[in-house]
């Protein structure tokens, strides 16, 4: 372990030697900001390192590490473009090998994930190493539902959480996502999503995964599902469309996941009836905007949903599948507004939300599930080509 | 201020969907009755929803109006009738908001009559700069072989001006006169004008009549050198400001005129291919590819960084320009039954009525421009089957407004309807109140909803745009059956394979795609996997007017991913960590550990799809059924540390397995490449990629190491030190073979202390040559055969025992031998001779300046069979001699030399393999009987591959086949000849190829290459022969070279006279009577040697035929656009 020296913190990146790993860390409390600086002094050596944090407080136990201020961006509690711009700004002026990313609530994550996430870009030949991480099983639904089986049956990428707030990459990674920010940027929205397994399929780059830990996140300044969904999934679509050309050629699908946490099913049952009740809800105000998204078969299969007992509710991962390929479809082809749209998906995802619950309630552990679902999105791959292809309504 | 393109790919021109409106056929956004900017730019959305992504807008200057705005008045502003400027800028910078990039029109040949320099010219002194920016005479006598253009309208490229006294100069109407480019005034004028609108961000021009810029008396006016400097001159100028722009040439002639128009890249970056269009409607209306396939066959190769524009329709008139006489009449008589259709030399009509607005008809044509090589061009309102009006004037018919909804005007203008600038169209057909573009976005099944999704489908595959082109070539004519192949940048491949029914009726096609065995096709409309491919013809059936669009997949790769290798480089990832150990244990434990675990799988199951792809595996045509792994040899460290960080590399000896027949053996050098070097293997070299895996050290390519420098100088060091290597048996470990490497009296010791730079040849087919420095050719032989190789053999007995200078020195072999049989040869190294190419190209270029001189000439006498000139001497006939610059005397002197180099191989030697024998008539029996089966076996293989020849072939091979009496007769002749002459080794694959041209003595040959025909077993290479087989085999190489050099000729020059036929046969007699008399004068100092020279004759002819046989059987295998060659060969006999 490195010994502590003191240095003094400067503001201007420009005076400060460069570093072989470069450490940019979200904007966060002063006492979660000295966790983070303490757990960075004791697993790397500080003549290695770098760190840019929004606003600069010089380390009070770890004096030699060395800090800079980075550019301020908008607080997020997710990863931005803006974040990703900064970065590469960063690792340019100080010839940084690489970058390791720090979200808000940083001072959770293991120190010993630090140190795998920055060895798997630093020491193995990978372009991005995100964090898998060990969260409860009623956490991070969406992406369970639509960001991560999207992303592994499109993209063929195995990391579990596409939109991590943590990640290493490589120099050259950087730059790449720096310039897919550009766009973002050039029309003032810094504080839009990027993808950066999606950018890293693209360009050929190397991807890992390094097991993390349990972790705390930032929430949203405003939790409501009905703006987070459409939110990430729109985000997300948007890169998809905007991939086309690469996704659709052929490729292999990727292994199934090491599943290293075995999350069990959450104590006691979930109160699904209120998710149940939003479905059978909307499946009498929303049928007309649905039919206009998705194919007969789909509609049907939300009827026989509809009428299941509580204790029979069960979504097929299929119809999942085919339900977000429908709207994924729809999104591209501007079928109805996309705000719209995505509104009309969240009754749908909580239909989805139930029927994981009890799924995962009688015997198949969570991440068994969400495995399921996600070979079901691999399978599913050829009928969202086709329709991508041939958007034709008049369809099975 | 200069603003940056918006395109960040210098090369986007190529992936664009380029979409040709008027502004003022578009949208009237203020109720004039003319469309405007305003108006465009409300339909940008609609444009970017359509997906065409490059806006290409007709003249929208300041303008009288009098030819629809190529006639402009003031190039640096906006016809007010359209807008301003700074409409134009807020157009120009919404579309690019939408990723759409603009082009717009720089007529740069002419102005208007009413542009201020006309009018300043026109009282300007003459000699005076304003008056020069015209083209003025005092007679309307020059420049008359410049044709008139429009035909209906102008009787003379002159008009008398009486404020002037003079005649102006101009290509199209009176009232657009000419600049005059002899004047550097109006360069400087039209750069400037250029730069006005390319400062402001506009990123393509197309420049309109290109080829008429400049005028010479004399000639026809078009296409000028100095024509092509002015362009130059504007295309430097570009280069120099402004980056990611294009320039597309607007050049109405033969494909191989507009090639100059691409120069060296330096000049325009795209053109139309104008004869292409009339030729797709010729082809659906006769149902025939012909028209089609004949039009691209004479299309020219053009640089990398160009590109064909391709239509169906635009502004102008569907022109019949770039067609014969009887092709014009039949395209006036099927597409413009009234004459009112027809305007100067062509058909104005839209897309949807020349196809009687037949759906099917509409997007079978679309399929087509969609998917050929080049850029597609779309014209405003062709996407929703918009008609035209044949009763407005000139090309007027095809100008009308954009119909986008059935209200008032179609809804392009809110105006009374008498004030539009042009009705719409109303007709019960095509009238805007069924026609339009609301009705087609309500209704799914749409012109426009199919349209747009081609149009999307098309943008996901890089292939169309920048893939190469090949025709297959199914007996049914109907259908029209093409290839496009794309090795993307990323390392991956794109194969299509596209098919068009230019029938109204069903029609059945099978197709050779044995070439592709294994690979799965893929609808690409649907996604629909089709049966895989084999061996056998692929067989399909297509509606009336279908098209289909497959893309070709590796179809092991989905059916078995488990052993199935990576596609591509960056599925790494996707791999599990235990794929990743046998990679790795390449790299760190070496090949023994990696054939231990996975990797021997791996590797046997990846050869049977990429075998068929190396150009030197001579049997592409015969299904794999396996290929193990024999025997393996790891190369030594040393050399292998100078390319650290990749695993080392080692030779393979790969067994293969066919379908049927006897199994072949191969060598295969491997290396597993990471990182930087792995990277360079794929951009560099992506077909010598076996596999790619997962490693700790990222993607690892496994790959035919003969690109690797650290492998040349391992094989260099093994022959220097005579080294002896362990070969080791997979199927029989305790059995090892050895590697022997030997140097000859003749390697350079003590030349190779320092490592020579090396690299792979490219002109070897059937093995792989490495070259070292200027120094040596190290030839690795890839199918091998037991036994020492001839090449091998030969080199050594005339460079050490014969001591015959005219072939490269031999220096050393490398050679393997099993525990059991004889050893093979694997390389042999030899000096370099420095030299001019080889003969085959030397010929060529020299016969590249022989038709031109001929081509018009009244057709030469012949002077009857070639071989005749071994018995007599021969008079070559004047009329060559006077065109045919020195080839006669190298034919000649090749003559020479061959004989010298057949009186060393009849050196007296108390080698068995080398002494001279003499002919018996057992001999002469075993060749009738050779050459009568090989006539057996060559005419059924023609029989089988009837079905899938070129048009151009098949009646020539019909005719060959009904002429198997003959051919079996005079075969059986030769065993009649008296037994008389020697057999001795021979060179066994003679042609232009198998030399070299020197500069010594003026100019002069080396001979190499001594292997034989690869085809034939080695027993049989070895075997003694009559010297006059390889005078036969260099006979048939001038005809060879004749016609490839005739065939090269037409495809750049379109037209040519059929007398150059003739003339390509007299130069192939000519040479050969050259060659066998300068033979027969030299091999006279040996008269044992040769029969009697009639018989020689006779025998000359025998192995002629056999010869063009071998050809043929190759042709069919690998080259079916060679096969007339060896048919017109055997047939002329």
């Amino acid at each position: 372990m490195a010994t502590a020296h003191s240095l003094p913190v400067t503001a201007e990146p420009t005076t400060t030697g460069g570093a072989r790993l470069l450490i940019l860390l979200a904007a966060m409390p002063d006492e979660h900001l000295q966790e983070v600086y303490a757990q960075l002094g004791q697993v790397f050596s500080p003549s290695d390192v770098l760190i840019a944090a929004p606003e600069t407080i010089a380390p009070s136990a770890n004096g030699s590490l060395r800090v800079i201020t980075a550019p301020q961006s908008r607080p997020s509690w997710v990863l931005t473009a803006a974040d990703f711009a900064n970065a590469h700004e960063l690792a340019v002026a100080h010839s940084a090998e690489a970058v390791l990313l720090l979200g808000p609530e940083a001072n959770t994550l293991q120190p010993s994930t630090l140190t795998a996430l920055a060895d798997a870009v630093l020491t193995a030949p990978n372009d991005l190493a995100v964090p898998g991480y060990d969260l409860s099983p009623r956490a991070g639904l969406v992406n369970s539902a639509i960001l991560f089986p999207v992303t592994r049956a499109l993209f063929a990428t195995r990391p579990r959480y596409p939109l991590a707030v943590d990640m290493a990459f490589s120099a050259r990674m950087a730059a790449r996502m720096a310039n897919a920010a550009q766009r973002f940027l050039r029309m003032n929205q810094g504080e839009a999503q990027l993808w950066p397994l999606n950018e890293a399929a693209v360009a050929g780059f190397t991807v890992t995964e390094v097991m993390a830990g349990p972790r705390k996140f930032a929430q949203p300044a405003d939790p409501d599902l009905n703006k987070i969904l459409p939110l990430l999934a729109g985000s997300l679509f948007a890169d998809v469309e905007a991939k086309a050309a690469f996704w659709q050629r052929p490729r292999q699908a990727p292994p199934a996941r090491a599943m290293q946490h075995q999350s069990q099913a959450a104590d006691g049952a979930s109160d699904t009836a209120a998710m149940m009740q939003a479905f059978r809800l909307a499946y009498t105000n929303l049928q007309e905007i649905w039919s206009l998204v998705l194919p007969p078969n789909a509609l049907l299969g939300l009827k026989r949903l509809s009428l299941l007992e509580a204790s029979d509710f069960r979504m097929p991962d299929n119809l999942w599948a085919r339900i977000v390929y429908d709207f994924l479809l729809a999104w591209r082809l501007r079928t109805i507004n996309r705000g719209h749209l995505l509104g009309a998906l969240v009754p749908l995802y909580l239909a989805w939300v139930a029927s994981h619950f009890h799924t995962t309630e009688n015997g198949v552990t969570p991440e068994q599930h969400i495995e399921a679902v996600a070979a079901a999105f691999e399978a599913e791959k050829p009928y969202l080509v086709s329709r991508w292809r041939w958007p034709d309504r008049f369809n099975p | 201020m200069k603003k940056l393109a918006s395109a960040t790919d210098p090369l986007w021109f190529k992936d664009a969907i380029i979409y040709e409106l008027h502004v003022r056929a578009f949208a009237d956004s203020n109720g004039d009755g003319i469309g405007d900017f305003p108006g465009l730019i409300s339909k940008l959305d609609y444009l970017q929803d359509l997906g065409v992504t490059c806006l290409w807008l007709l003249p929208f200057f300041p303008s009288p109006l009098r030819d629809d705005g190529y006639d402009i008045a003031n190039y640096t502003d906006v016809n007010p009738s359209y807008g301003t400027l700074a409409d134009f800028k807020s157009f120009l910078e919404a579309a690019h908001e939408r990723n759409m990039q603009v082009m717009i029109e720089l007529v740069i040949n002419h102005t208007s009559d009413q542009h201020p320099w006309f009018k300043a010219s026109r009282l300007a002194p003459p000699g005076s700069p304003q008056r020069e920016m015209y083209v003025w005479s005092d007679t309307d006598q020059l420049y008359k072989d410049a044709r008139i253009i429009f035909t209906d309208t102008e009787k003379s490229n002159w008009t008398w001006d009486e404020t002037a006294k003079a005649y102006y100069w101009h290509r199209f109407f009176s009232h657009q006169p000419d600049l005059n480019y002899d004047n550097p005034l109006v360069l400087e004028e039209v750069l400037k004008a250029m730069r006005f609108w390319l400062d402001m961000g506009v990123d393509g021009l197309r420049m309109d009549a290109i080829p008429y810029l400049v005028e010479r008396d004399g000639t026809s006016c078009e296409n000028l050198t100095e024509t092509h400097d002015v362009i130059r001159t504007i295309r430097t100028a570009i280069d120099a400001d402004y980056a990611n722009r294009l320039v597309l040439a607007e050049a109405n002639q033969w494909p191989a005129d507009v090639r100059p128009y691409f120069g060296d890249g330096d000049e325009c970056h795209m053109a139309f291919h104008f004869p292409l269009m009339p030729r797709i409607y010729m082809a659906l209306r006769q149902e025939d590819r012909l028209p089609i396939t004949d039009i691209m066959a004479q299309t020219p190769p053009i640089p990398d960084s160009c590109q064909w524009g391709l239509f169906l329709r635009n502004h102008d008139e569907l022109t019949l320009e770039m067609v014969t006489t009887d092709e014009r009449d039949y395209m006036y008589f099927a597409y413009s039954a009234d004459p009112r259709m027809r305007v100067n030399v062509g058909i104005r009509r839209r897309l949807a009525p020349l196809v009687d607005n037949n759906r099917r008809r509409i997007e079978l044509l679309n399929s087509i421009l969609l998917s050929f090589p080049g850029t597609p061009i779309l014209y405003y309102g062709d996407e929703i089957g918009m008609g035209d009006n044949i009763y407005l004037g000139d090309r007027n018919g095809v100008r009308t407004p954009m119909q986008w909804t059935s209200d008032r005007n179609a809804g392009f203008s809110r105006c009374d309807p008498a004030r539009l600038y042009f009705p719409v169209i109303m007709d019960p057909i095509y009238g805007y109140q069924v026609v339009n573009v609301e009705a087609q976005l309500a209704d799914q099944s749409s012109l426009l909803h199919w349209t747009r999704n081609m149009i999307a489908l098309r943008k996901l595959f890089q292939v169309f745009g920048r893939g190469s082109l090949r025709f297959l070539t199914p007996s049914n004519r109907k259908i029209l059956a093409y290839l496009r192949e794309l090795d993307r940048d990323d390392g991956t491949h794109e194969t299509v394979l596209c098919l068009a029914n230019l029938s109204r009726f069903a029609q059945p096609v099978s197709l050779d795609l044995s070439a592709y065995e294994g690979m799965e096709p893929v609808e690409m409309l649907g996604y629909v996997p089709f049966p895989t491919i084999t061996k056998e013809p692929y067989s399909l059936s297509l509606a009336p007017y279908s098209f289909l669009w497959l893309e070709l997949q590796p179809a092991s790769v989905i059916s078995d991913p488990a052993v199935a290798p990576a596609l591509h480089a960056s599925d790494d990832f996707s791999q599990t960590p235990a794929e990743e150990a046998f990679a790795l244990d390449v790299l760190t434990r070496g090949w023994p550990a990696f054939l231990a675990s996975h990797g021997l799988g791996v590797l046997e199951d990846a050869l049977p799809a990429w075998l068929p792809r190396q150009r030197w595996f001579g049997a592409k045509s015969r299904g794999i059924h396996k290929a193990r792994v024999l025997d393996w040899a790891e190369l030594p460290i040393k050399s292998v540390e100078r390319n650290a960080g990749n695993g080392h590399s080692a030779l393979f000896f790969i067994q293969v397995e066919y379908a049927d027949g006897p199994n072949d053996l191969y060598q295969l050098p491997l290396a597993l490449s990471t990182g930087d070097a792995a990277d360079e293997v794929i951009a560099t070299y992506p077909q010598t990629v076996v596999t790619t895996l997962a490693s700790s050290k990222g993607p690892a390519v496994l790959h035919d190491a003969s690109v690797r420098e650290d492998l040349h100088a391992a094989l260099l060091e093994l022959i220097a030190a005579n080294a002896n290597l362990k070969l080791t048996s997979l199927e029989k470990p305790e059995e090892e073979g050895t590697l022997e490497a030997r140097a000859s009296s003749a390697f350079p010791i003590g030349k190779l202390q320092d490592q020579l730079p090396s690299r792979v040849g490219s002109a070897e087919q059937s093995n792989t040559s490495i070259l070292y420095d200027d120094c040596y050719i190290l030839k690795l032989f890839r199918r091998l055969q037991q036994g020492e190789n001839p090449d091998v053999e030969i080199g050594r007995f005339l460079t050490e025992e014969a001591h015959f200078h005219r072939i490269p020195p031999f220096l050393g072999s490398i050679t393997v031998s099993q525990a059991e049989g004889e050893a093979s040869t694997i390389g042999m190294l030899s000096g370099l001779v420095a030299n001019q190419g080889d003969g085959w190209r030397w010929f060529l270029e020299q016969l590249a300046e022989f038709f031109p001189a001929v081509d018009g000439l009244p057709a030469p006498p012949q002077h009857g069979s070639p071989s005749l000139s071994v018995s007599t001497s021969t008079t070559l006939p004047v009329e060559i001699l006077a065109h045919s610059g020195s080839t006669l005397q190298a034919a000649a002197l090749l003559g020479k030399r061959t004989a010298e180099m057949h009186l060393a191989l009849a050196t007296p030697t108390k080698n068995p393999a080398f002494g001279a024998e003499p002919v018996t008539a057992g001999d002469l029996a075993a060749d009738a009987e050779r050459i009568e089966r090989q006539i057996q076996s060559v005419l059924e293989a023609v029989k089988a591959k009837m079905a899938v020849l070129s048009d151009s072939a098949s009646d020539n091979a019909a005719l060959l086949v009904s002429r198997r009496t003959a051919l079996l007769a005079r075969a059986r002749a030769l065993a009649a000849i008296p037994a008389a002459g020697q057999r001795i080794r021979i060179h066994g694959d003679y042609h232009l190829g198998q030399t070299l041209r020197t500069a010594d003595h003026g100019g002069d040959f080396v001979l190499l290459d001594f292997e034989g025909e690869p085809a034939r077993t080695l027993k049989e290479r070895r075997r003694k022969q009559s010297p006059l087989k390889d005078v036969a085999g260099m006979v048939r190489s001038f005809s060879y070279v004749a016609f490839s050099a005739l065939d090269q000729f037409q495809n750049t020059r379109a037209g040519t006279g059929s007398g150059v036929n003739a003339w390509a046969i007299a130069w192939q007699n000519a040479a050969s009577a050259a060659y066998l008399d300068a033979y027969r004068e030299a091999i006279a100092v040996n008269k044992e040697l040769l029969p009697p020279l009639p018989h020689a004759a006779q025998l000359v002819n025998g192995y002629i035929l056999e010869k063009a046989l071998y050809e043929l059987t190759y042709e069919l295998n690998n080259r079916p656009a060679w096969l007339p060659i060896p048919l017109a060969g055997i047939l002329n006999l």
